[in-house]
């Protein structure tokens, strides 16, 4: 079992759901001494969290933006360079950030262009542009590990009827890290699925999902107590990392763990 | 009523003369991509063919990676609906290949987004903006065509816009073939061509592939059009189609794919 040891992580979409999870339960695991950058656009959320995270032995940075921006991208990249030390034995990129799209809609209806780009703006331009920067930040050096992790989703790699936003931009961050992980062999880069999570995430999709026999499964699996807990979920994510013998570039999904 | 975008050179061109040939007189061919030239130069040498007499043929001249042009095609289309159209055939052709450079090189913001705008957002929109025009019916047949590549399956080195929108395109189709039974969805990777964007690549990564004539390509695309034989929202890949299959072609092309990398 490997130590992810003293750490500077940086998390997008930290304010809610499995973002805020994630820092939380990373915080738990890492040596004391460790960093966490905090994004989101949501100012008082990411306040609330960073003091309940000030009483550990951690640095805790937020920076409020919506990472559409190239301006919030370098934001949060000069941040984490700003709050980086020399003792840092490992940079964890924890690419959260996401959202669902009009998921009451099918893919007949979706003849804005400006629609279209302002989603894959957020979902896929900058996950990529926000790890290309951060890496540029935290080039290759003896005795720093680099990973970089991707919430991914089943809808990746399964197409879901009035999803159309969400499964593609899903479909393109897997196949996105997957040519980072080919091209980057001392990069750990991991495609994460966490499963249906009861966040506010999951109560749009069962409300508002136009599909009906999607929208009921997961009615059905709320009402029958069958969605994850973050935490249930965050605990097999932090599994993988810690053991570390994932193939660099998979797609794993909680189930697999 | 078949259109194809990105006509004016090409798989793309290579396409609207097959599709030109099996068009039904009555049928219009739609024809569209940046350069009123070029496409004026292929209407003239598709009118001038004795198959294609009872076709009609209009030029689309519309940039693709802004709304104003996806807008333009569509209200083009929308001009047709009163036309005794039996078949709708969308071809997706239109596509760029996108700075071939190493993952971390990708730190600005625009330069993403204009890639994914043309390569990803104006499909979804033009297939959107079409099936509104001919909307999916009893007596409307209805085929899409997304044009596709291997590196819509398979990550490759220095490549990362490039599969990333070919993987995003693959599953806008399965959404779109999972949620319209009346539509046949086909995503087809038509191999390595004599393109311009074939040179481009040559340039770039120094990779030099066997390559097939377009029309080659075009014909195996249109055969499996013709045999509606396929399950809708499948990736077929040209090397799957050979006539004699090819295997060993087939292994060398991806491995060679996978091989090398751009400096």
């Amino acid at each position: 079992m490997e130590e992810l040891g003293r750490a500077l992580c940086i998390i997008t979409g930290a304010s809610r759901g499995f973002g805020r999870t994630i820092a939380k339960e990373v915080s738990r695991v890492v040596k004391p001494g460790s960093v966490f950058v905090l994004v989101a656009r949501s100012g008082d959320d990411l306040r609330a969290l960073q003091k309940e995270m000030a009483e550990s032995d951690l640095v805790v940075r937020v920076v409020v933006a919506d990472l559409s921006s190239m301006e919030a991208v370098e934001n949060v990249t000069r941040t984490a360079k700003e709050a980086f030390q020399e003792d840092i034995q490992h940079v964890i990129l924890f690419n959260n950030a996401g959202c669902l799209g009009d998921v009451s809609r099918y893919s007949s209806s979706f003849t804005s262009m400006a629609e279209v780009n302002a989603y894959l703006s957020f979902n896929v331009s900058s996950a990529l542009c926000l790890t290309a920067n951060v890496l540029q930040a935290f080039p290759k050096q003896p005795g720093l590990r680099r990973c970089v992790v991707n919430i991914s989703s089943l809808c990746a790699l399964k197409p879901f009827p009035s999803w159309v936003l969400y499964c593609t931009g899903k479909a393109a961050r897997d196949m996105m890290f997957k040519v980072l992980a080919e091209e980057n062999p001392d990069l750990r880069v991991l495609n994460y699925a966490p499963g249906p999570l009861d966040t506010d995430m999951q109560l749009v999709i069962r409300t508002q999902t136009a599909e009906v026999t999607i929208r009921q499964t997961f009615a059905d699996m709320s009402a029958q107590g069958q969605l994850l807990t973050c935490e249930a979920s965050c605990a097999k994510l932090i599994k993988l990392l810690q053991e570390d013998k994932y193939k660099s570039g998979d797609h794993i999904d909680v189930y697999d763990v | 009523m078949c259109i194809i975008t990105g006509a004016s050179k090409g798989f793309g061109r290579a396409l609207a003369h097959l599709a030109s040939l099996y068009l039904k007189p009555g049928s219009v061919l739609l024809l569209v991509a940046r350069s009123r030239s070029l496409l004026q130069e292929l209407k003239e040498e598709l009118q001038s063919l004795k198959e294609c007499q009872g076709l009609t043929v209009h030029c689309a001249e519309a940039d693709l990676s802004i709304s104003e042009g996806v807008k333009e095609t569509v209200d083009i289309v929308r001009q047709h609906t009163e036309n005794d159209i039996n078949h709708v055939l969308l071809v997706n052709n239109t596509a760029s290949l996108g700075d071939i450079s190493p993952f971390e090189s990708f730190t600005d913001l625009d330069h993403v987004n204009a890639y994914l705008s043309l390569n990803v957002s104006s499909t979804l929109a033009l297939t959107a903006g079409v099936l509104q025009a001919f909307p999916p019916r009893l007596g409307l047949r209805w085929s899409v065509v997304n044009c596709s590549s291997t590196l819509a399956l398979q990550a490759l080195p220095s490549w990362v816009l490039y599969c990333s929108a070919k993987a995003a395109r693959e599953m806008m189709f399965r959404v779109l073939a999972a949620e319209n039974p009346g539509v046949k969805v086909l995503s087809y990777s038509p191999g390595p061509m004599e393109t311009k964007m074939q040179e481009t690549i040559r340039r770039l990564t120094g990779v030099q592939y066997h390559l097939y004539p377009c029309r080659e390509s075009a014909t195996k695309l249109m055969k499996v059009l013709l045999d509606n034989d396929f399950v809708s929202g499948t990736h077929l890949d040209f090397f799957q189609l050979s006539s004699q299959y090819d295997v060993k072609m087939h292994a060398n092309y991806m491995s060679n794919a996978t091989k090398r990398y751009c400096t």
